[in-house]
């Protein structure tokens, strides 16, 4: 009797959109649930669209016009390109940006991995751990713009403290921002200046997420100092290693307020960086579609380096 | 009831040396560095506290034996300091706010929040004190943010009507 | 412990958090309105409710504008002003964007209510735009004009004159000029023809000038007398300015002589008294209109036409390359320190604290000296010394109508307003002393007199007794010009390239800039 009763009960159905998502059955839940799912993640896919893959998409349609801003667009084709690749102003500034890169992520990351291992270190108090922290960190909390017009004072060749101190113990002054050779390296040193707190950061997390047992166990073994930190240490650090270098490296190649305000792009165009040549192509040279075209060289460089790290990180990461 | 050789006396000894000197090296260069990324922020600081004439002066003057505070007087009444700083607190707060939320709705995880009050028998520092988590993670042990869950017993009171779980632990 | 079983965090309760969170947001941002968060805008609105009489007008915006500001005179201002007002300002407003910060926008408050008191209902907003440099604020403003909301009136130096009116950016003020003849010939009488020709572009009158500086030697008395010199005389040669720089320079403690890496008042005064310039001069035809109406009899405006035209580049000329080849003398000598890019802030840093001895810069220096604590008398100013000639240059600055505006009429007027003396006075009042005012009745003892350098009268002297004192070059492609100007300038200074091999190179990538 009562399996005849829900046989009869058959659902509701109608037909529709309004049955699609009103639909009394279990697909009709499940149509429902999904819904509700996709709204959910509609608030950061809506954001992501309009600010971020709006604009690129904006940019590489540019690229193949010339605008200049007060007048209209006119479409142009692959002329930009051309122009870009024979340009040596704009082949300069991707070789200093890779100069860049190569020193300032090398320097950062060696420095923050050397103070993040001398601050976990067993023997330090947590107040001393909190201060060096605390210390480091406070840089970061510059804004980059401001501590360029600092540091480049104190690097001025004449009147600078640091040439002062220097002299002090016998160099000779050193012309940081005056000169083809150092303008770069000047500007790699405030840029890791400035930014050696935030990896050190994440260097210290990913320290002390190395468990204790590991640790006891190689205490006990006998492992120590050079043997550890390369064969324990470090790998279980890879992962963290390996974000700290995708996320500087893709932050060292969009430089730009150091350069622009210690150097303008240095004596010449010693420190001239890729997002120093988009800015000028804006402005003053009102080259906006010559500009976009830089831009997309520079992101798919950026593509390209992101990708060959993860290609290579098969090799080096070790995840547990 | 330990039986040290010769070879394993020598061997501490000279562990015992390089760990010392490894403590040592660290903390000279954790304290030169220190020193070196602090030196442009005191003199940005104590530059603001002085009249633009003596701030060039070499050597430059750490100390700062007269303040002059009119600087800071000066900032506010050339910008309005004031607004701006609204102004970022507003965009900060708004942003992440908005950030937290939608992330979290798009992850699609149910977050807790966990404290640990800490131990006072404990020296590794590396424990937290309060983190999010999974209700998985609070009541099944292993908690993120709490390390050496081998050697310590915890336990776990939920504030009730709340997303908050309180742990204490206790060395076993 | 057992809250298995507890229910997922429900949609009701989700959207009941998320309602609240919203009003919340809402509420903060209401707040935020309140104390203005269009942080650069400072408005008169509550002034411009108000219709009442100019006393109390003046006291309610005197007590809204920012804090340092001197309160309107509003009693006297009705003594500046010419005919009683005819035009109404009901429900027009115009927005003036001025180069600076906050500061710039509050010592200009003043100015409004006076005018507001003429045209009763308008409303004038001062807009400050960040910029070290003109043309970081030219950028901007670019910028602004690309997003289709550029300001009414805008703040323009002779850098950005022809850019703007070869861009079709500004509006010609022939018209206005020629309407309003009696109002302007008390102006133009006080004003030097050399200012009002920067202002002018293939025969139309742009700009009205407001102030102007020009490139002027500074010298700090203390080191001259230290090295045995009582000022520089008026007879200096270029040979007795480097024999005194020389000698005043003690090696690795103070230099003799600096300047600062851009166009106006760099090694470009050299390139000028060495009769030479960057760019080829030409005048433009027409102009007559304004020359015959209000200098008729004045010498100085003879030759005069319709505004400069810069055709062409010669960096490399002779001339130049004698004159980088000086400074870079100066500079192997050890007379000058290394050359920075800027806008010569910390020049005055350097200056005041006594590390150099002579620089170029012009009255807008007294001021902020002052500010920096050289005391009266630390200080003083001279002209350039002579070599092939003595010729002088300056920039001058003025305001713009905006070829986009709505109420071109309104801004015609505040144009017109700020050539009064009153409205002169007001905006570089005797305490502000920030820039030099092109009338020259306003460069008088009462104005630097007491904080000034003693030989204050050389600043209009420049225009006066010489000339030939020109404007910088500053053809419509200037920012161009001096992005390549700074380079290779800082190459050859830096010592990587010699002088003519740097000049070269600029001319190179000058000429491109001037085929038309």
């Amino acid at each position: 009797m009562q399996s005849s009763l829900k046989k009869e009960q058959a659902p509701l159905k109608s037909s529709g959109l309004f049955s699609w998502l009103t639909d009394n059955t279990l697909t009709g839940m499940a149509r429902r649930k999904a819904l509700m799912g996709y709204l959910f993640v509609l608030p950061t896919m809506l954001g992501l669209l309009i600010f971020v893959i709006g604009p690129v998409l904006v940019s590489f349609g540019l690229s193949f016009f010339d605008w200049d801003i007060i007048g209209e667009a006119k479409f142009v084709g692959p002329k930009n390109y051309s122009r870009l690749v024979d340009d040596p102003v704009v082949l300069t500034s991707f070789r200093n940006t890779a100069v860049f890169v190569l020193v300032a992520v090398g320097f950062q990351m060696t420095l923050s991995l050397l103070l993040a291992l001398a601050i976990q270190q067993k023997r330090m108090r947590t107040w001393a751990r909190y201060l060096f922290r605390s210390i480091f960190f406070l840089p970061l909390l510059t804004s980059g713009a401001t501590i360029s017009i600092v540091l480049a004072y104190m690097f001025q060749r004449e009147f600078g403290p640091i040439n002062y101190y220097l002299g002090q113990i016998g160099i000779s002054r050193i012309s940081w921002l005056n000169s083809s050779q150092w303008s770069l390296i000047t500007v790699a040193l405030t840029y890791v200046w400035h930014q050696l707190g935030f990896t050190l950061i994440v260097f210290i997390g990913g320290l002390g997420n190395i468990s204790r047992e590991v640790q006891d166990a190689a205490d006990v073994d006998g492992a120590t100092g050079a043997f550890r930190l390369w064969f324990i240490t470090l790998p279980l650090l890879s992962p963290t290693l390996l974000f700290a270098a995708v996320v500087g490296i893709i932050n060292a190649l969009q430089v730009f307020s150091e350069p622009f305000v210690m150097t303008k792009g240095g004596p010449g165009d010693s420190s001239r960086t890729v997002v120093m040549m988009i800015c000028q192509a804006a402005f003053p040279n009102l080259e906006v579609g010559y500009g976009s075209a830089i831009t997309v060289i520079l992101f798919a460089v950026i593509m390209a380096v992101t990708g060959l790290q993860f290609y290579l990180s098969k090799r080096w990461v070790y995840y547990q | 009831m330990a039986v040290y050789s010769n070879s394993a006396k020598k061997r501490d000894w000279k562990q015992y040396i390089s760990s010392r000197l490894g403590f040592w090296f660290g903390i000279l260069l954790l304290v030169l560095l220190g020193i070196i990324v602090l030196a442009p922020l005191a003199w940005a600081l104590s530059s603001s506290l002085r009249n633009p004439r003596e701030a060039f002066k070499l050597p430059p003057d750490w100390l700062p034996l007269n303040p002059d505070w009119s600087n800071y007087g000066k900032v506010f009444e050339q910008i309005p300091y004031a607004t701006y700083l609204w102004n970022s607190i507003f965009v900060c707060s708004v942003t992440i706010a908005g950030q937290l939320v939608t992330a979290t709705m798009a992850s699609g995880q149910r977050y807790y929040i966990l404290v640990h009050p800490g131990n006072p028998d404990d020296t590794n520092s590396s424990d937290y004190h309060s983190c999010f988590c999974t209700y998985e993670q609070a009541t099944f042990g292993g908690y993120p943010c709490v390390a050496d869950s081998a050697s310590h017993r915890y336990s776990l009171w939920h504030f009730p009507a709340t997303s908050i779980f309180l742990a204490d632990s206790q060395r076993i | 412990m057992s809250d298995h079983k507890r229910k997922p965090y429900s949609r009701r309760k989700f959207l009941r958090v998320a309602g609240i969170g919203v009003v919340g947001a809402a509420s903060l941002a209401a707040c935020g309105d309140a104390t203005s968060t269009t942080a650069p805008a400072v408005t008169t609105a509550p002034v411009a409710a108000t219709t009442a009489a100019a006393g109390t007008t003046a006291a309610t915006s005197a007590t809204t504008a920012a804090a340092g500001t001197t309160p309107a005179s509003a009693t006297t201002v009705a003594g500046g002003t010419t005919a009683p007002a005819v035009i109404s300002g009901q429900g027009k407003s115009i927005k003036v964007a001025v180069l600076g910060d906050q500061t710039a926008a509050g010592r200009r408050q003043p100015l409004i209510a006076p005018f507001i008191a003429k045209y009763p209902g308008a409303t004038v907003e001062i807009m400050p735009v960040a910029g070290a440099t003109w043309d970081e604020y030219f950028n901007k403003l670019l910028a602004m004009k690309a997003a289709g909301n550029i300001p009414d009136v805008i703040y323009v130096a002779t850098e950005g004159t022809q850019l703007f009116a070869s861009k079709g950016l500004a509006e010609p003020l022939d018209e206005y000029v020629k309407k309003d003849k009696a109002a302007l010939t008390s102006y133009f009488s006080d004003v030097h023809p050399a200012l009002v020709e920067a202002m002018m572009y293939e025969g139309n009158l742009y700009q009205l000038p407001f102030d102007w500086n020009g490139a002027n030697l500074y010298y700090n008395t203390a080191m001259f007398a230290e090295a045995g010199y009582s000022e520089v005389g008026a007879d200096w040669t270029k040979d007795k300015f480097y024999e005194v720089a020389k000698k005043v320079s003690k090696k690795d403690a103070v230099y003799g002589y600096q300047w600062v890496n851009r166009v106006w008042g760099s090694w470009s005064s050299w390139m000028f008294t060495n009769n030479s310039n960057l760019l080829v001069e030409e005048k433009a035809p027409g102009g007559e209109w304004l020359w015959s109406t209000f200098y008729p009899n004045d010498v100085a405006a003879k030759n005069r036409g319709g505004g400069w035209r810069w055709t062409a580049a010669k960096a490399n000329d002779a001339a130049n390359v004698e004159a980088l080849d000086f400074m870079n003398q100066l500079y192997k000598e050890g007379i000058s320190p290394s050359i920075e890019l800027g806008s010569g802030a910390t020049l005055q840093g350097i200056f005041s604290a006594g590390k150099i001895a002579m620089t170029q810069a012009g009255g807008f220096w007294v001021a902020t000296l002052k500010a920096q604590g050289m005391a009266k008398g630390s200080y003083d100013v001279a002209l350039m010394p002579k070599w092939k000639t003595q010729r002088h240059h300056f920039g001058t600055a003025g305001y713009v109508i905006s070829k986009d505006s709505k109420n071109k009429e309104l801004a015609w007027e505040w144009l017109k307003y700020l050539t009064t003396t009153d409205a002169m006075n007001n905006e570089l009042t005797l305490k502000e002393l920030r820039a030099t005012p092109v009338r020259r009745s306003l460069m008088n003892e009462a104005r630097y007199g007491t904080d000034g350098p003693k030989n204050w009268k050389i600043f209009y002297d420049t225009l006066d007794k010489y000339p030939d004192t020109s404007p910088i070059p500053a053809p419509p492609s200037y920012l161009q010009m001096r992005n390549t100007f700074t380079k290779y300038t800082g190459l050859a200074m830096a010592g990587e390239q010699t002088p003519k091999a740097a000049l070269d190179a600029m001319q190179k990538e000058l000429e491109p800039l001037f085929k038309k």
